[in-house]
């Protein structure tokens, strides 16, 4: 499944906002996103921006930034700037969540 | 021991009746293929297949063995079509998976209506079916493909569990893929068990271990399938509660 929008924007911001390189900077939300449990093609705005406010500062910390509160303050702009995607219906968590609801005729 | 067997296979028998039924409701409403795909695998397994088959080789009846065998390989594949639409959407080797299992189902009922049909009046009739190799096979895909939805299943809840954490999934829908993954898990390992048990002696069906594992087997899926689909009101309170603490 090809990377999302969201996924491909936050990354090209880590590398305006840091020294990484666009390798490092994919490779860096790809572990934040793994961690925490999601994948870079389904990622929501509302799930990214928690992943960059709770997740990332450990992993930019880990990698030598310095200013993580800044950094941070960036991707959050750039996530409220990209049009927000809702949560697939056929996502496999949607689809459970379907599946134990009421049956209505 | 052997009325404890009949009483487990009797729970999971009605306990799929309802859960296929209510699954089937649903699809109507959503036009939704997983619910269409499980509530008709679960009908066509447990509630037509596996008692046909054991009524025909009971009453020595071809055609119940035959209805059974063809519901059996329907059920196997709606199975796969459910966990490869659900997980794996996308992936190639999952739709190239459900394509084989599409084309060895298809090979399984020709095979298994001429071999089952040639025995019309053969004293071979009243050989086990676990003694004919269409059978074997047929539990064997049955397995494997529960296997994977188990893997599957258990696999996504590990990562939602690591969403719940912070703040991001439903424990509710969690605990639903939990309990539909370890039903699965279950139902997987008692058909490759049955499957070996019997390879070497079709009559090990009737012996105690064989007993006990069917029975504890069919009790537990029984159990797993009505607490993940049609849960009380009270179990989703208990499984949901301790999001509502954090959140009040």
């Amino acid at each position: 499944m090809a990377d999302s929008a969201l996924f491909n924007a936050v990354c090209d911001a880590l590398v305006g906002a840091t020294s990484f390189d666009r390798l490092e900077a994919r490779g860096t939300i790809r572990l934040a996103l793994k961690a925490s449990g999601l994948d870079t093609a389904t990622v929501t705005n509302t799930q990214m921006r928690v992943v960059i406010d709770r997740v990332l500062p450990d992993e930019l910390t880990a990698r030598g930034i310095v200013d993580v509160q800044a950094v941070s303050r960036r991707l959050d702009a750039v996530v409220t700037s990209t049009a927000s995607e809702a949560i697939a219906s056929d996502s496999p968590e949607a689809i459970f969540q379907r599946l134990g609801g009421e049956p209505r005729i | 021991m052997q009325i404890l067997t009949l009483l487990s296979f009797l729970m999971m028998f009605v306990a799929s009746l309802i859960v296929s039924s209510r699954l089937l409701l649903l699809a109507r409403a959503t036009r939704g293929l997983p619910e269409f795909a499980l509530g008709l695998s679960l009908f066509a397994l447990t509630g037509i297949g596996y008692p046909s088959m054991i009524a025909g080789e009971r009453m020595s009846s071809v055609p119940m063995i035959v209805v059974g065998m063809v519901a059996l390989n329907a059920g196997m594949l709606l199975l796969a079509l459910f966990v490869q639409r659900v997980f794996r959407p996308t992936d190639l080797w999952a739709k190239g998976l459900l394509g084989c299992l599409a084309l060895s189902a298809l090979v399984q009922v020709i095979v298994s209506t001429r071999s089952t049909m040639a025995l019309i009046g053969s004293e071979e009739l009243g050989v086990p079916l676990q003694a004919h190799l269409e059978f074997r096979m047929l539990t064997v895909l049955i397995g494997i493909v529960y296997l994977w939805a188990a893997i599957e299943s258990l696999s996504y809840r590990r990562a939602l569990l690591r969403r719940i954490a912070l703040g991001l999934g439903d424990p509710i829908v969690a605990n639903r893929l939990a309990l539909w993954g370890i039903m699965a898990l279950v139902s997987g390992s008692a058909a490759l068990f049955n499957t070996i048990a019997t390879w070497q002696n079709p009559d090990a069906m009737q012996s105690t271990s064989a007993l006990l594992v069917n029975t504890l087997g069919g009790s537990a899926d029984a159990v797993l399938l009505l607490l993940a689909f049609v849960p009380p009101k009270a179990y989703l309170e208990w499984v949901g509660a301790p999001a509502q603490t954090e959140e009040a």
